[in-house]
Parts: C-alpha cells; structure tokens; sequence
C-alpha cells in the first residue's frame, strides 16, 4: 500500500519539479570539483544520515553514505550503510546561475534489530536536481530505497531558498530556506520545515525546526 | 660590475615577462563552495602566486609567477565544473 502510494505521489513530485524546473541543492552537491573531498551530515530526531565523498572528476564521485532510523531519543536500530556512486549528468553554467542534475546508485548493508540482530543487501537510488543563482536557490530529490525484508522507502525533498543579503565567499552568508519533505509512509504528512543557513568559507551549517516540532541540524564542508 | 648589471636587469626584465595579471570570467560561479574550489585548483598550480574571488562580478584574479596559458586556465575551470566567458591579461 505504501509503495503504491509512495510511486503515485513520487510520479506526481517529479512531474511537478520538471514543471517548475525545480531541482538539487546545488550547495548539496554529492559531486564537488575533482579531487575535492567533502562530508556532509543531516540530522533529525528520528534519522541520522551522513555522506562523506571523494569526487574523481567534475561528474564522478564515489563516497560512503550512512542512515540511521530510530525513535526519537534512542540510538539507532535500524541503519543503513552504502557505498556511493554519484554521477553528474548534466550542468548548465549560465553567467549568473547554475543549474544541474544528479543520479545516485548506492549499494550496501542494512543492520537491524527485529528482536534479534539481522544484516541485509540494501540499495539505494536518488535523482537530484538544482537552479541557483546568488539570490535564490532551488532543489528537488527524489530517492527510494530498499532492502531484502523491507518495504521499499520513497521520500521526495523539494527545497526553495532566498538569501536576505548577498556576500562574498570570505563573508558570513545567510540563507533563508523552506523544505518540504515527504516519506510517503501511512498515516504520516508531508514535513515542512523553515531553516536558516549560514556559509562561511568552505563550511556551511543549517539549523531548522519543523511545523511538527523537529528541531534539525545539518553540516557541510569541501575540503 | 657591468656584467652584473646587465645579467640582472635581463633576469629583472625576464621575471615581469612572465608576472602577470589574469582576470578570468566564469559561468556558473554562484556560490561559496564554488569559489573554495576554484581558489583550491588555482592555487595548487605553481605559476600561481594569488587567488582573488569575486562572486559579485563572477570574475577570478590571478596574480601569476610563470606563465600560465589559456588551455591551462581552461583546464583548470573545467576541472572544477565551470566555464570560462572570459580572459584577460594586464
């Protein structure tokens, strides 16, 4: 039932993001420039993920991307660890804009516990794309994952930001963001969360807490 | 002492051939983590002696050592995802 319902509104996201020409978090990037390293670390009371990258050329990276569900205040039970492979199919690099879109294939082991500690393949496939320019900036995702014993899990991201000042890259920039997020899991609404971005240099933190009282922490850096 | 003076003024005159400024123009360059990475590939080439960032003007300043050509610049932006629009010597 959630998978059906999970295709149907994942149709309706992409439809709706091509329409609008929504796309990735260009500051999300899962490929950065060649050679460039980077870590990247989202945070909720009820997931932890994480994805730290090597990127080979301006278009591949491969990297490490971990997930880790729990119930709020418990450590996580139930986690996914991949290995990654990015792709980016195309940019558009525009005088005062940039705009791209990702493919994600990830491949690993689901750990969880079910009254006794199992381990399963699990993977996972993601398409990203982004539009920014230095005002405005635009993302929408779209992932499903799945493991042996598990239904499979979609979620859809589609983010839109505004930057209240505009700064160089040795100053302090402030973004502010709104997210919508949905797991299309039964019973549960789609998150909406307000953020507020700071970038400074090569290190980018986010802070944000949802309409349905979730208090999240986000960290990026490229080194 | 005159043949001093003449190696050094040549090696003074040879030096500034090289030394230059390039004002590069690039597209796509929007963000912070885009200039970090453009500065880093710049700045790991030995001509290279600065690196100046202007995401208001989408412009790169370099001041060079050695020479440093075109298809080396080109290259460079490539390698880190953007283009070029422009590039000018002073």
């Amino acid at each position: 039932m959630r998978s059906l319902l999970g295709k149907c509104l994942l149709k309706k996201y992409l439809l709706a993001a091509a329409a609008l020409g929504l796309s990735g978090a260009s500051q999300a990037h899962p490929v950065f420039y060649s050679n460039g390293w980077g870590v990247m670390l989202w945070n909720s009371p009820d997931k932890t993920e994480f994805y730290g990258a090597y990127t080979l050329t301006h278009r591949i990276a491969t990297g490490i991307r971990y997930f880790g569900f729990r119930e709020p205040g418990e450590y996580p039970k139930d986690n996914y660890t991949l290995g990654q492979l990015s792709l980016l199919l195309k940019r558009w690099n525009a005088p005062s804009s940039q705009g791209n879109i990702y493919a994600t294939f990830a491949g690993g082991l689901r750990s969880f516990d079910d009254g006794a500690k199992k381990n399963e393949a699990a993977f996972l496939s993601e398409v990203q794309a982004d539009w920014e320019d230095r005002r405005l900036y635009t993302l929408g995702k779209v992932s499903v994952m799945k493991s042996k014993s598990a239904d499979a899990i979609y979620a859809a991201k589609t983010r839109v930001g505004v930057a209240p000042y505009l700064a160089e890259f040795t100053e302090l920039n402030t973004w502010m963001i709104l997210e919508l997020e949905d797991t299309f899991e039964d019973g549960k609404n789609p998150s909406l969360t307000p953020y507020i971005r700071l970038f400074y240099n090569n290190f980018l933190t986010e802070l944000g807490y949802s309409l349905d009282g979730k208090v999240k922490m986000n960290f990026m850096t490229h080194f | 002492m005159k043949k001093s003076f003449i190696i050094a003024t040549l090696l003074f005159t040879s030096f500034n051939a090289m030394a230059e400024k390039i004002i590069i123009g690039v597209d796509g360059m929007v963000c912070s983590f885009c200039a970090q990475g453009i500065t880093k590939k710049f700045k790991a080439e030995k001509a290279v002696s600065s690196v100046d960032v202007k995401l208001e003007d989408h412009k790169v300043t370099l001041e060079t050592k050695s020479a440093l050509s075109d298809d080396q610049i080109k290259s460079i932006i490539k390698d880190a995802g953007y283009s070029i629009s422009s590039i000018v010597r002073e």
